[in-house]
């Protein structure tokens, strides 16, 4: 038998509640972590935050102390927004706290406008996400008419466009205009939305902070490893046994985390784990005792990303998935930047004579060089992303032969 | 050019915006950053966004008729044409693919035809026409985030979790002829 490493925090009344009553909410300790932020005040808090060693939830780990620090620095008014955009192919986390445990993230939101003094904030929610949004708005008038809220919440749909997910597009989007990312700096801390100092978090981010304001900062570093601190959440797809999303703390080896969920199915083994959705990379069975912890993934060249975890059998068509992915980011590039817009195209259209069994010499290389201008010259993440699980592909299938 | 304004703006496309700008509840405050819901709401309403809607949310909120059009073009849940059968959104994204998605999307090219093609919305591409057959106007969509249940759909704006053909058809039959929305 593996030792179970489910630890849930973030999932603690996921699915033992309703979701849709605050009472139940409080009932299980909810708002502890607000009434706490409010008797020791922001200052304490933001110490608390920066001890707690919390990592943004949304794929690019960035420390949550030190924005917040800038924003509540930043001249006033100042905007929050919740990055509830959740787009990356395999991930679901998001949308599952949303839909059952809305208040933990209304609860952070709450403690974050406080703690940075935002006066407005602003969900930016998946355009797909109904149940979400039926969810979160019923949610938000019962915590106004509770007093809960504490800050002016605006809901705001997206319309089916991946790249809104990069906090300046969203912003652009928000803004009416296209969801074409800005150029950085200026970072969103110093003008993000409408111009003003912006404090941008994850979903899962935001209820990690009703996490540490109730508990405080040891108690969250309790779990995990000494640089990524905390549980996560993976959302586990494909090929496993039991599809869903899985609390672990940070640091779990991966093959403890498949066995959590079942396994891979039909007693199959396992081919590849496509590791943080399309902007992620394939980890190959060698790969089963990595610990999912943000610097034991980096040592490998890969991350954590938004915790998608895909997993293939031995039978799947791996190059299929690839070309797959590719058609993903040539659709999705937003076309504002030229190393993304053509490389993807041009990605593509590789990926796919190798598939057709077309591949010319060289084709390797090529799709190497691509990588490199898409990775260092695009504006955003997506481009500098675009090519991460073609070229872990091209390590796992080997040299010259893909198909 | 599709991006000039069109001649004439219906009543009926008057009207409509009307609606969604007291659905949107903004007052006299109405902006720029209502133009995506203001659009979303128009849709949800008729369905689809005509070119006489688009110049007229641009008048009401001020804008040139390109600005609106390029906002209107860049979202690929915004429909720029109406749809011709009931709106089936079909995830065809890896990990609905790994649990059956190719086997459903040959299915109901069968049934349907062959589904539009789901970049030709977004970001701008000229869209390609809807062929309704069997009163389905369908396409496959990247991940709409339900991958436990893969694979999945939308129809009608109503979502199909663990979907087949057969499941879809039901969907669509309690669609009705017009169907919901698209799922904006």
């Amino acid at each position: 038998m593996t030792r179970v490493p489910e630890v849930r925090r973030l999932l603690a009344r996921v699915g033992r509640i309703d979701p849709g009553s605050l009472e139940a909410y409080r009932d299980a300790g909810g708002y502890r972590g607000l009434g706490r932020a409010l008797e020791i005040g922001p200052e304490p808090l933001l110490e608390e935050l920066t001890r707690s060693g919390l990592l943004g939830r949304g794929g690019a780990a960035f420390p949550s102390g030190v924005k917040w620090k800038a924003v509540a620095q930043a001249p006033a008014p100042r905007w929050l927004v919740c990055n509830a955009d959740e787009s990356e192919p395999g991930t679901f986390k998001d949308r599952v706290l949303l839909e059952q445990d809305p208040f933990s993230v209304l609860e952070g939101l709450t403690i974050a406008a406080r703690t940075v003094g935002a006066e407005d904030a602003l969900i930016y929610l998946r355009g797909e996400y109904d149940g979400a949004a039926a969810r979160l708005e019923d949610a938000i008038g019962q915590a106004t008419a509770a007093g809960l809220l504490g800050v002016r919440v605006r809901l705001f749909r997206g319309a089916g466009a991946y790249i809104c997910g990069e906090e300046t597009a969203l912003f652009n989007s928000v803004e009416g205009r296209r969801g074409e990312p800005r150029s950085k700096p200026p970072f969103p801390t110093e003008a993000g939305l409408f111009g003003r100092p912006t404090l941008v978090n994850n979903v899962e981010t935001l209820a990690n902070v009703a996490l540490i304001a109730a508990d405080g900062a040891e108690a969250f570093r309790a779990h995990g490893t000494e640089r990524s601190t905390g549980t996560k959440l993976f959302c586990l797809s494909g090929h496993i046994e039991r599809p869903g999303v899985y609390e672990v703390p940070f640091g779990t080896p991966l093959r403890e985390l498949l066995d959590l969920a079942g396994g891979i199915w039909r007693g199959r083994r396992l081919q590849a784990v496509l590791c943080g959705g399309a902007s992620g990379s394939f980890l190959g069975p060698d790969r089963l005792d990595v610990p999912l912890s943000f610097e034991g993934l980096r040592t490998m060249g890969a991350a954590i990303g938004s915790g998608a975890l895909i997993v293939l059998d031995e039978t799947a068509d791996l190059w299929r998935t690839v070309q797959r992915v590719a058609r993903f980011f040539r659709e999705e590039s937003c076309g504002q930047c030229v190393p993304c817009r053509v490389g993807t195209q041009r990605q593509l259209e590789i990926v796919d004579r190798l598939a057709e069994g077309r591949g010319r010499a060289g084709d390797m290389d090529l799709l190497r060089d691509l990588a490199g201008a898409m990775t260092d010259a695009s504006i955003c993440g997506l481009g500098q992303t675009a090519s991460s699980a073609v070229i872990s592909a091209l390590a796992l299938v080997g040299e010259g032969t893909p198909v | 050019m599709e991006h000039n304004p069109p001649s004439a703006v219906t009543q009926g496309e008057k009207d409509a915006v009307e609606r969604a700008v007291r659905v949107l509840d903004a007052g006299s405050g109405l902006s720029r950053t209502h133009l995506l819901p203001l659009l979303q709401a128009v849709q949800r309403d008729r369905g689809w966004l005509s070119r006489g809607v688009l110049a007229q949310v641009a008048e009401r909120l001020r804008l040139p008729f390109p600005e609106v059009w390029g906002v209107a073009t860049f979202y690929a849940l915004l429909r720029l044409e109406p749809p011709a059968g009931v709106p089936v959104h079909v995830c065809d994204d890896v990990p609905c693919r790994l649990r059956g998605a190719e086997a459903l999307l040959a299915e109901l090219e069968v049934r349907y035809g062959p589904p539009r093609r789901f970049s030709g919305r977004a970001h701008g591409e000229p869209a390609e026409p809807g062929v309704a057959k069997g009163g389905v106007d369908w396409e496959t969509v990247p991940c709409l985030g339900q991958c436990e249940a893969a694979p999945v759909a939308v129809v009608g704006g109503a979502l199909c979790r663990g979907a087949d053909a057969a499941g879809i058809a039901g969907a669509v039959a309690a669609a009705g002829p017009r169907g919901g929305d698209a799922g904006a």
